[in-house]
């Protein structure tokens, strides 16, 4: 009967009133000037004050009367000192809705972990780019002219032999094959991504054995066959840092977001020695959580 | 004093990590079109550039209910073709977008930036947190049931109980702005400022994209928690294009509208006036052709002579929501009903020109490839293969019933907002079911019978012929001269088809043309030998050989009436490739998908009409 009784939580209810009660009584009032520890002050400074009126502004779609801000600051007050009050009760300790808002409120913290501990500096940024070379190292480029004949055109060998002919002496392209297929003839310096998705099939590979400065071919694309003359082929070069520094530090941020939550997870369960004693937990489940 | 200070370093924290660079940028300070415009080269031929226009990130309410807390910001990374976490598992695109708008509705998104950030007014809300928490489907359909759906049927307040009024809307539009304008790159990538309006009266998809030309956008967008009646949408568009705003809207899913979007009366039950056709017109010149949830072009049953009708009809949806199909909830129906009002009346309201979408709830734009659609489209409703050979999407439809959605393509003169949103406008646009397949058409007279050079087409379509979305004006039967060409990394085109729409003697009417076909397939009465080119089922592998790379042609109508109202649109098909099914299937041991859904598909483009007003 005792034990259930001490789980109700009206009685809970009554013995910390009682607690409170007494320790209000007993506790002297702290007149203004005295010098009080800092874990017993509370300070509204301007900050908290327009952040505290901002948020009632919100709510009531007006500016607070003289009234308003007396109850808002004696709400606020009242909360923060019964808040404080039940933290040196230990009140919080092993209550399942602040277990579980904590423990959110943990992991949002895990989730800005890095950002807090290690913002972006240029030093790291910088850092996190050469060590990731691969993944920001920018893809080998070409810049080209092409000549396009469809797969499907009559006679198409001899035509790309007869106009290869042509090139090669000089000739420029003719006006029937200008933007074939919609397909620009000269080609600025563009990534092997934007040419695979722009010809398809294995274009971009016969690319790489394609001579520089003549004219060749004929190659396959998703279209048909094409002469090509490469007149700049750049290999796969880390960019200058400032020109991507942007798009670095939206990766740093990103990746980091996504490791924190592991690593800091990882990390704090080092801190503990889980010992999972239930029978009937699977052992490959267990090694998961407990160190050998 | 410790707790406040963490508290509100975090608060600071999550800003920058979202708002980061643009936080200062206040709404009505910023430049109305981009300087960076101007430097930008144009191609007076204009290029087609591809896009998605309908797309939900984490600040949909329900998009964020079914587990989506990607961000416009996370969407339009994506859609750089970046890889980010999508529904669960890492995630790309395999072709990067040209441009993106990401339209989150408009409706209860006050209440996601209380659910979103936290620190904001109704964060701590019991309810708030109960939407957060929801770790299954089940829990979080209930929520939204509850709070949502089911007051909003009753006619009662919609909102939620943490909702904080009007403000956190604004906060939530102007979030979604500073990351619009963040990733906009004239001449690279283009964002449009945009959002959903999502109004559905007894189930009937009413919805529409709104977007905005350029930075000038109000300051809250119009939901249908305002009014769930379009008429009151499109009154709101014109005080705003009264006050120098640019903007028009897109209805989208005429499949779920249970005829109430091409409609022979007003949502309030009183007859078409001439108002109500010019304001509807005015303010509505493309319509969503085909999506996640379905193609709405045609269906078999309404149109037997189309023998490529049967094609992503999402037939499974009449299963719910009493959403039966009807001849007119189809869009071809509309747009030949629209010739008819034009007759009656004088204005056409379906004067529609056309845009694919996905709908996508993952935050994930034009994530349309078939051979890539691992991570679904809904969050948890259809997150794997397994749960995707079987479930049904929030008593809407099978899942099996989904495709991975359409994409817009847009013929504009540079990749810019301004260009981008013009070309729009003026509905020179196409839609395709997802490959890059390009199409253009001309109406005109004088066309030669045979262009070798493209440049030489396209000028003479521009010289002697007027282009998609817009009205031929001649007397004599219009020659149409239409191209196509593949997607680079797709199978060859089968065919171009020309949709004629017309009224006769006071009835609608159309017919599907054979205009040009791969090899010598077209016969003279203008039927075509069928393609035969059917995928490898093991492997899922297109045919590589047969088809052509690219198809052109002139047809002139050979019963053309001067005056008839009428249309002409072009429908291109693709050889059939294998349905984003079979890849799951092939893929991932022991998913086996219903034996009536189909394994492979013919994809297509849709050209925007040209239409002939009649006398």
């Amino acid at each position: 009967m005792i034990p259930r009784l001490l789980k109700e939580p009206f009685v809970h209810f009554v013995a910390i009133g009682a607690v409170l009660f007494a320790l209000y009584q007993t506790k002297e009032r702290l007149a203004p000037e005295e010098e009080v520890e800092d874990k017993d002050r509370i300070v509204i400074d301007q900050q908290e004050y327009d952040h505290l009126k901002e948020l009632w502004k919100i709510q009531w779609k007006r500016d607070p009367s003289p009234g308003d801000i007396k109850a808002l600051l004696d709400r606020h007050l009242r909360q923060e000192v019964f808040y404080r009050e039940a933290l040196k009760m230990n009140l919080d300790h092993n209550d399942e809705i602040i277990k579980k808002r904590l423990s959110q409120k943990m992991e949002a913290v895990a989730n800005d972990l890095s950002a807090l501990t290690q913002p972006p500096t240029d030093e790291r940024l910088m850092a996190f780019f050469h060590d990731n070379d691969d993944f920001f190292k920018l893809p080998r480029s070409y810049q080209f002219q092409q000549v396009l004949f469809l797969a499907n055109e009559t006679d198409v060998d001899a035509r790309l032999q007869s106009t290869l002919g042509t090139l090669r002496q000089g000739g420029g392209i003719p006006a029937d094959r200008v933007s074939k297929a919609g397909l620009k003839c000269d080609w600025p310096l563009t990534s092997v991504h934007d040419l695979d998705n722009a010809f398809g099939g294995d274009f971009t590979r016969s690319l790489e054995e394609a001579p520089l400065n003549e004219w060749s071919g004929p190659i396959r694309s998703g279209f048909g066959w094409h002469l090509v003359r490469i007149t700049t082929r750049q290999d796969s070069v880390l960019p200058d840092f400032e020109t991507v520094r942007d798009y670095v530090a939206r990766e740093y941020d990103y990746r980091s977001e996504m490791e924190s939550q592991d690593r800091v997870f990882e990390e704090l369960l080092g801190k503990y020695r889980v010992n999972i004693t239930a029978a009937d937990v699977p052992a490959e489940i267990k090694s998961n959580f407990v160190a050998p | 004093m410790k707790t406040m200070k963490t508290m509100k370093t975090m608060k600071t924290m999550k800003t920058r990590a979202s708002g980061l660079v643009v936080t200062a940028l206040a709404l009505c300070a910023a430049p109305i079109t981009s300087h960076a415009e101007d430097g930008v080269p144009e191609n007076p031929l204009k290029e087609a550039y591809f896009g998605e226009t309908h797309l939900h990130t984490g600040v949909s309410m329900d998009a964020f209910i079914g587990g989506n807390r990607l961000t416009p910001d996370d969407a339009y990374r994506f859609a750089k073709g970046e890889e980010i976490k999508v529904n669960g598992s890492m995630h790309k695109i395999k072709v990067p977008l040209d441009f993106c708008a990401v339209t989150d509705h408009s409706e209860f998104m006050g209440e996601a930036f209380s659910l979103m950030n936290e620190g904001a007014p109704g964060y701590d809300d019991p309810i708030a947190k109960s939407f957060r928490d929801a770790t299954d489907l089940e829990t979080a359909l209930m929520l939204y049931g509850k709070y949502v759906l089911t007051p909003l049927a009753s006619g009662k307040d919609p909102h939620p109980p943490f909702f904080q009024g009007a403000e956190a809307i604004k906060s939530t539009w102007k979030k979604n702005f500073e990351a619009t304008e963040k990733h906009y790159q004239p001449g690279k990538f283009t964002t449009i400022h945009a959002y959903e309006y999502t109004s559905a009266p007894g189930g009937g998809n009413l919805h529409r994209n709104v977007l905005f030309r350029d930075t000038n956008v109000p300051d809250m967008p119009f939901s249908s928690n305002e009014s769930p009646d379009p008429e009151k949408l499109w009154e709101w568009m014109k005080v705003q294009r009264a006050d120098g705003k640019k903007l028009f809207a897109m209805p989208h899913n005429s499949n779920e509208s249970k005829g109430l979007l091409f409609c022979e009366e007003t949502l309030s039950g009183k007859p078409i006036t001439k108002e109500y056709l010019e304001l509807r017109s005015s303010n509505e010149p493309l319509i969503e052709m085909m999506q996640i949830k379905g193609n709405s072009e045609v269906v078999p049953q309404f149109w037997p002579n189309d023998e490529f009708a049967d094609f992503e009809n999402a037939t499974s949806l009449q299963d719910f929501n009493d959403r039966k199909f009807m001849k007119k909830n189809f869009v071809r129906y509309g747009l030949t009903r629209g010739l008819k009002y034009r007759q009656d009346m004088g204005i056409n309201p379906f004067k529609y020109g056309f845009v694919g979408g996905t709908d996508s709830h993952n935050g994930a734009p034009s994530n349309v490839a078939e051979d890539n659609w691992n991570v679904g489209s809904h969050g948890l409703a259809d997150q794997t293969a397994a749960i995707r050979s079987k479930a049904t999407l929030d008593g809407e439809m099978k899942v099996s019933d989904l495709n991975p959605g359409a994409i817009t393509g847009v013929w504009a003169t540079s990749n810019t907002r301004g260009a981008i949103w013009d070309s729009m406008a003026a509905r020179e646009t196409f839609a395709t079911s997802g490959p890059r397949i390009k199409v253009r058409a001309f109406a005109g007279q004088g066309f030669a019978e045979k262009y070798d050079s493209y440049e030489a087409l396209v000028k003479d379509g521009y010289e002697k012929g007027v282009p998609m979305g817009s009205d031929y004006k001649g007397d004599k039967a219009p020659q149409v001269l239409v191209w196509a060409v593949k997607d680079p990394i797709g199978p060859n085109l089968d065919r171009i088809q020309i949709i004629k729409g017309w009224v006769e003697n006071g009835e609608l009417k159309d017919k599907v043309y054979n205009v040009v076909a791969s090899g010598d397939r077209l016969k003279e009465d203008g039927s075509v030998e069928p393609v035969n080119a059917p995928i490898d089922l093991k492997t899922g592998k297109f045919n590589s050989e047969k088809g052509d790379p690219e198809l052109k042609g002139v047809w002139t109508d050979p019963d053309f009436d001067p005056k008839e109202e009428a249309y002409y649109y072009v429908r291109v098909l693709q050889l059939p490739t294998a349905r984003w099914n079979l890849w799951d299937e092939l893929r991932n041991e022991g998913v086996k998908f219903p034996e009536e859904v189909k394994k492979q598909i013919v994809e297509r483009a849709w050209g925007s009409p040209i239409w002939h007003e009649g006398a």
